[in-house]
């Protein structure tokens, strides 16, 4: 087999249609997640704070923002957030 | 036979007992306020007829039949209702309707009707997430209402709501009250009084009255005399420790003073006020208000 | 409509609102891509970020095709993909528990064990869809960049791989019902996970009864066509983890009192 130590055009030709498929799914997390980000009803820090881990960390940065940036408002919700056993009491 | 039976109820957390030995029966159509302070137990005595918490003693029964039955023939709105924000509020009512077992054509009538009585048409698409305290209120009280239930259970309704959100709660339930049978707590008077006709009250987990509103001022009104003058916190001092005393609240330059018998007391008041020559503004001998034997109640319980 | 599919199609709906159907199939994938992209081009990387120091060659290991799809599985899936699905499913009982949403569809006539099925069923299902969809990238491109290998084979390998991707997520869902602070949930899913995984490394007969071991069957199942011995006791030994996993999680939270709102 045999490894080229230098990157020429032709090389990158070669290389485009495997880093397709990753820039493509990238791109649909990356857009999304901005889309998303933009409607949310939050403070512009917030939004800021985000949108700059969207954009500066690579794939990692969006799947961060749906995993934990979107919990904040599902999960503080008007109720008192307090420890459960509080909360049984009337 | 009651809608609801609730006899002897009890509810233990370790050693602490936050409901004791509650009695009261709900009939059809009637709209029984829960009322008590904060911390009474209102809650727990709710969520034990909705089996959500276990009773450590006592019996439910609606129309005379056993616990598991129950859920059906319930609508309950928790205290803070939170649903899911991610949804719209006409999906959670299918949401919840379907849990309820409704037909599915049957159910998107019954929908139309509720978003249409609890005022949300208009904003059934938008996600809850989005909604105010008050429409949020609106729709729980929607999905409360969506199998039709033979009792509808509400958990302090109108508390976490401004004023206005308030007053439109309250003419909603008005609305709401002519065709369902409605227990609901709150530590607020007023709208107990604005709503029900029945009331229980309740303290410390100690179920104090049990009747009408018209029964309860009736059967437990108490006199009070009124005495208004200067310098009345040195002279109600004095009246503390007497035996005939029950007792003396303070306002300003007024005093409520609640005595053990009317006769005696009204007497040794003035002969009391006499000899210490007070100079009286006002004296008078008036009914307590229904706010007054409520408070009057909590306070002694 | 029965009251377990309304509950499935809440779980679709929140999958599809919390993107969490778009966002962990492609997590998969980028799985599944790095694998054979960075096992063929590994040479080529490392002379671009400067090479080796002169005179030092490195020799490294001609993999085989099959060997770079086994090597997804290890590799990728069970580290990365492992944390992703753990963190996909934290929540799924906490949430419901702590706001109170599940004592209220309790309060509908709906039982636990309808819940915690729909619950099961629906991250079953997705988390399929997402190791299929990545392991499916990884054959695209190990195919292109090395040679085919046989489809039955890693069919087979990826099924017996499910189950033990169907233990974390039952896992973590019995870690779920007992704990109510996500965070928790996750670092002690994780940390059980992982170390379940890396005993495997270890020789031992206690192997047979570990779940993670499905893992190195699968492996071995990619590269050879054989099973290691005692396939079907681990196999067994899983399933029925699982369904305790389950039994646990509905007992534990009926005789619970759950918090309301």
């Amino acid at each position: 087999m045999h490894y080229g130590y230098h990157i020429e055009i032709d090389e990158i030709g070669a290389w485009l249609p495997l880093l397709l498929p990753i820039l493509i799914l990238h791109l649909i997390l990356f857009s999304v997640a901005l889309v998303d980000l933009l409607k949310r009803d939050q403070s512009t820090d917030y939004k800021w704070l985000w949108g700059a881990v969207i954009i500066l960390v690579n794939i990692i940065g969006p799947i961060l923002y749906f995993v934990l940036g979107r919990r904040q408002r599902s999960d503080a919700p008007t109720s008192s957030k307090s420890t459960p056993k509080k909360v049984r009491k009337s | 036979m009651h809608l609801l039976q609730v006899s002897q109820l009890q509810k233990k957390y370790g050693n602490h007992e936050v409901v004791q030995n509650v009695d009261f029966h709900i009939n059809q159509g009637e709209c029984v306020a829960l009322l008590g302070p904060n911390g009474a137990g209102k809650t727990t005595i709710i969520k034990m007829i909705l089996d959500i918490n276990k009773l450590t003693g006592g019996k439910i029964l609606l129309n005379g039949k056993r616990h598991d039955q129950m859920r059906k023939f319930i609508g309950y709105l928790p205290q803070h209702p939170t649903f899911y924000p991610w949804m719209t509020g006409r999906e959670l009512l299918i949401f919840m309707g379907g849990l309820s077992n409704i037909e599915r054509d049957i159910l998107e009538e019954r929908i139309n009707e509720l978003l249409k009585l609890v005022g949300l048409s208009e904003v059934e698409n938008q996600l809850i997430g989005t909604y105010s305290g008050g429409m949020k209120q609106r729709l729980g009280i929607a999905q409360a209402l969506i199998h039709q239930p033979k009792l509808l259970i509400m958990d302090e309704p109108v508390s976490a709501l401004d004023p206005l959100g308030r007053r439109d709660i309250l003419e909603l339930l008005k609305v709401i009250k002519q065709k369902s049978t409605i227990l609901f707590s709150t530590h607020i008077l007023h709208d107990a009084e604005e709503l029900c006709d029945k009331m229980l009250i309740i303290n410390k987990g100690q179920l104090l009255v049990n009747g009408s509103i018209h029964q309860i001022i009736e059967q437990t009104q108490k006199p009070i005399f009124i005495i208004q003058a200067p310098r009345l916190s040195e002279w109600t001092h004095q009246l503390m420790n007497e035996d005939l005393i029950e007792s003396i609240e303070l306002t300003g330059n007024a005093a409520k003073v609640r005595v053990k018998n009317i006769e005696q007391g009204r007497d040794w008041l003035l002969s009391h006020i006499l000899k210490a020559q007070l100079p009286i503004q006002k004296f008078e001998l008036v009914q307590e208000s229904l706010e007054e034997i409520f408070l009057r109640m909590v306070k002694s319980s | 409509m029965n009251r377990f599919t309304v509950l499935l199609q809440k779980e679709w709906l929140d999958a599809k609102r919390s993107y969490k159907l778009l966002w962990l199939p492609v997590v998969f994938m980028f799985l599944g891509i790095l694998q054979p992209l960075s096992s063929f081009y590994l040479p080529d990387i490392l002379k671009m970020a400067g090479g080796l120091p002169d005179g030092m060659t490195i020799t490294l290991p001609e993999l085989t095709a099959s060997e770079v799809l086994a090597s997804a599985l290890t590799d990728q899936f069970d580290q990365l993909g492992l944390i992703v699905i753990v963190m996909a499913t934290m929540g799924i009982i906490a949430s419901d528990k702590n706001n109170g949403m599940l004592a209220f569809i309790l309060t509908r006539n709906t039982t636990l064990v309808e819940y915690l099925l729909s619950k099961l069923v629906g991250h079953a299902v997705m988390i399929a869809g997402s190791i299929f969809l990545g392991f499916l990238t990884a054959v695209f491109y190990t195919f292109y960049l090395y040679q085919a290998v046989s489809v039955a084979r890693i069919a087979a390998g990826l099924g017996v791989y499910y189950i033990w991707c169907l233990f974390m997520l039952t896992f973590v869902i019995a870690i779920g019902a007992l704990l109510s602070r996500t965070p928790a949930i996750a670092l002690l899913s994780i940390f059980v996970l992982i170390f379940l995984k890396t005993i495997t490394l270890l020789e031992g007969g206690f192997q047979i009864l570990n779940p993670a071991h499905l893992s190195n069957q699968a492996v071995s199942i990619i590269t050879s066509g054989n099973v290691l011995p005692h396939f079907f006791i681990t196999m067994t030994v899983s399933v029925l983890l699982i369904v305790f996993c389950l039994i646990f999680a509905t007992s534990y939270l009926s005789r619970k009192e759950l918090p309301s709102m």
